[in-house]
């Protein structure tokens, strides 16, 4: 039988007042050679042409099936079987949910009715976030935490309204909530249509395309470089950079290979969690311990190293070389290179209700054994989990799964 | 399973046949939806796939009913028990000229 291709998905949510009907418009007015049918709730003050827009209204039902509680919306599965009637006429669906929606039973719909299932496939959940308003609402209301948990891709819109420092924040605290989104920003919903929509948020080769870093794990630092250190003492001077402070751990017998430095890392993982030693500017590092640099003060600030034999080490350093100058020069004041360099993804402070975690396992994985974990795990804590993404290499199976 | 690693397409037909058929028995109007849906549970004592058919109407929480069998071998007499759970009262052979329309 011929299986015609499934057509993609996108939901777009967004508090009161994101943009998400600005960005609707720019989607649907912009050149993109896609014919895009649009369930939304309620006819937005602009309006809308040149699209098929269908108006649902919220019908939200809770069903138990298995093992699996979840709300679907029996709206918008009526809404779709009709728009499967008239296939033609479109090769994409938007759906714009209400501001006030939780966006969890509109995606959910996409996988509890089979028929669905096999004709639209979800490529990803879009949410506008009013860069001015937010930290309100994210106190207020359930809804919009929720937006955030789930999203692909968050556009953090309205960024004219707010100055840089406080938009640096806000971006941090989102990147906590969902780890997984790709952050965008845009002042009035101005972010281009490739990239939002086709997102293939489900997709490994595509996540991984636009995010390299997406299956690293965190790390509480963001840098290492590797020197080698002949016997004596060596000053390594820093600039004035981002921080008043630094921590650092240096690690002696370092190797230079991707598996030499991760073994580093997770080593220096333990050390990290350790209270840290304060280093005034002038005094020693010891080697091995995890040590907070002062860097207050104006002006280059020096610190020493000092070894007794020759040997390389690894810096595994809270920020990156580049942002405060690192120099390391011997007692003839010869600078010393790095032979290597390795950047790490920077792990967050976590202050929000809501966060992400990430599990990274080398080989396949038993997929009874998988089963049965994930059974457990929505049984005893599902209603505490937003969503759920992974990329699983299944023993016995060519395939990948997402 | 959770995760699965058979194709869902395949029951394509036989999901839209479940549908049609309770839609013409029932005489149900536009405003209704039914869903089927193959599943498994991993619970102790459930068969390893299910086939769950829900109706959902505006406000009225939806019934549901699980057959024990994959969606393919769904049958009249299924159905009927379906209806005579939801409250509806369809003879069987009625349901087996529905289902065998197609």
């Amino acid at each position: 039988m011929d299986t015609p291709q499934k057509i993609p998905v996108s939901i777009l949510t967004g508090f009161l007042g994101s943009g998400k009907t600005t960005l609707l418009n720019r989607i649907l007015s912009e050149e993109h050679g896609k014919r895009i049918a649009v369930i939304e709730n309620e006819y937005g003050e602009v309006g809308i042409d040149q699209a098929l827009v269908i108006d649902a209204d919220e019908e939200i039902f809770e069903m138990s099936n298995g093992c699996i509680c979840c709300t679907v919306r029996g709206d918008l599965i009526r809404v779709l079987g009709n728009l499967m009637k008239r296939r033609d006429k479109f090769d994409y669906v938007l759906v714009e949910t209400t501001g006030l929606a939780d966006p969890g039973p509109v995606a959910q719909t996409f996988f509890m009715d089979d028929e669905i299932r096999a004709e639209f496939s979800l490529d990803g959940i879009v949410t506008l976030v009013d860069a001015a308003h937010i930290e309100q609402q994210l106190g207020r209301s359930k809804e919009s935490t929720e937006q955030i948990a789930f999203a692909d891709v968050l556009v953090l819109n309205k960024t004219d309204l707010v100055d840089g420092e406080a938009l640096d924040r806000l971006e941090a605290r989102l990147r906590d909530m969902n780890r997984m989104a790709q952050v965008m920003r845009s002042e009035r919903a101005n972010v281009s249509v490739d990239r939002v929509l086709n997102l293939g948020a489900f997709d490994l080769d595509q996540v991984l395309n636009r995010r390299p870093t997406f299956l690293e794990p965190e790390y509480p630092f963001e840098w290492t470089g590797v020197y080698t250190l002949d016997i004596g003492r060596h000053e390594l001077s820093l600039a004035d950079g981002p921080d008043p402070a630094m921590s650092l751990v240096v690690v002696s017998d370092q190797g230079t290979d991707d598996a030499a430095l991760r073994e580093g890392a997770e080593w220096c993982v333990r050390r990290y969690a350790e209270p840290a030693d304060i280093a005034r500017p002038g005094e020693m590092i010891p080697i091995g311990k995890h040590v907070n640099l002062q860097l207050d003060s104006p002006g280059r600030k020096s610190f020493f190293l000092e070894v007794d034999t020759q040997v390389r080490v690894g810096l595994y350093a809270q920020h990156t070389a580049e942002e405060f100058d690192f120099q390391l020069t011997n007692a003839k004041g010869t600078t010393i290179r790095q032979e290597v360099e390795r950047t790490w993804v920077a792990q967050h402070e976590h202050d929000d209700e809501v966060g992400s975690i990430a599990i990274e396992r080398a080989g396949d994985v038993d997929p009874d054994r998988l089963n049965a974990w994930l059974g457990e795990l929505l049984r005893e804590r599902g209603v505490d989990i937003f969503r759920m993404k992974g990329f699983v290499s299944l023993a016995g199976e060519s395939r990948r799964f997402v | 399973m959770l995760i699965n690693t058979s194709p869902r397409r395949a029951n394509l037909a036989s999901v839209r046949r479940i549908k049609d058929a309770l839609f013409a028995a029932l005489s149900l109007p536009d405003a209704t939806t039914v869903t089927v849906t193959k599943l498994a549970c991993l619970e102790e004592g459930c068969a390893p796939v299910e086939t769950v058919v829900a109706l959902l109407r505006p406000d009225v929480p939806p019934p549901q009913h699980k057959l024990h069998k994959p969606i393919d071998d769904v049958d009249a007499e299924d159905l009927r028990r379906i209806c005579q759970v939801w409250g509806y009262d369809v003879q069987t052979p009625t349901l087996v000229s529905l289902f065998q329309e197609d």
